[in-house]
């Protein structure tokens, strides 16, 4: 049995060339994962779940806006997360995550809000309006707790949450269905979009190494 | 589509091309740093 203590163990995983053999399992099935997720959730969403009662047909932009707002927020977390580790404990790994992690958060943030623009104007009449949760998505990370909770705290021109761990969902079982489906399309899409990345930024940044010189040596 | 077909149509039009994009992307850099790595060993 090992001696290691666990936290110490986890640290093997730190290694780029153990990342990269982990990477190069888990990413194929991301990406899979990301196709019929998103495919399947675009058909409930489109073809199964029924035209909203008030909204009508244009209600259907949540099962993109939806995910992209909590991916944008849960990807903002993940960076400081992995900077804050990558800082404390000198894992340059963690650095290189952080910085694969960023694009894609801003990705999704920009997505986020441009969808929400697409289904204010028809719903609300408005393309932006400089209300809690608008605003805080807006300005991003250093408030991922505001953007969260802003719809409680200020009874503002945004919906309340329409799903909350705490409570039954406030819509139809496909509806619910579609959105889950296109939730995990994108978290698939975003875990093998920023492993790629991180496998680039590390070959980028050690092509000078042993276990970079093995990988290209095998992929020549 | 009661006259949102558009709003539709922008939404999910600009966010599978900006996801397939950021995807091809990547790909692509993660080749080159593969390449670049490839020329740095036989140099």
């Amino acid at each position: 049995m090992s001696s290691e203590r666990p936290a110490l163990r986890l640290f093997k995983f730190a290694s780029p060339a153990r990342f990269e053999q982990l990477a190069g399992w888990l990413t194929p099935p991301l990406w899979l994962a990301a196709l019929l997720c998103g495919a399947a959730g675009l058909c409930v969403g489109f073809f199964v779940a029924p035209v909203d009662a008030t909204q009508g047909e244009v209600y259907r932009i949540l099962y993109i806006h939806v995910p992209a707002a909590w991916l944008s927020m849960l990807l903002y977390l993940a960076l400081a997360f992995w900077a804050t580790i990558g800082w404390a404990f000198k894992v340059r790994l963690a650095s290189m995550l952080a910085r694969a992690i960023a694009p894609t958060g801003a990705l999704y943030t920009l997505l986020a809000l441009w969808t929400g623009a697409l289904w204010g104007q028809p719903t609300w009449g408005t393309w932006w309006v400089w209300d809690a949760r608008l605003t805080s998505e807006l300005v991003g990370s250093v408030n991922v707790p505001v953007i969260y909770f802003s719809v409680r705290w200020w009874n503002t021109l945004h919906q309340g949450a329409t799903v909350s761990l705490a409570s039954a969902p406030k819509m139809a079982d496909s509806m619910l269905a579609a959105m889950l489906l296109c939730t995990l399309a994108c978290w698939a899409h975003a875990g093998a979009v920023v492993l790629t990345r991180t496998r680039a930024i590390a070959l980028e940044r050690e092509a000078d190494s042993a276990w970079a010189a093995r990988l290209a040596g095998a992929a020549a | 589509m009661s006259g949102h077909g558009p709003f539709l149509w922008c939404a999910y039009g600009a966010a599978l091309l900006a996801l397939v994009a950021e995807a091809l992307l990547v790909a692509r850099r993660r080749r080159a740093a593969l390449h670049a790595a490839a020329n740095e060993l036989s140099n």
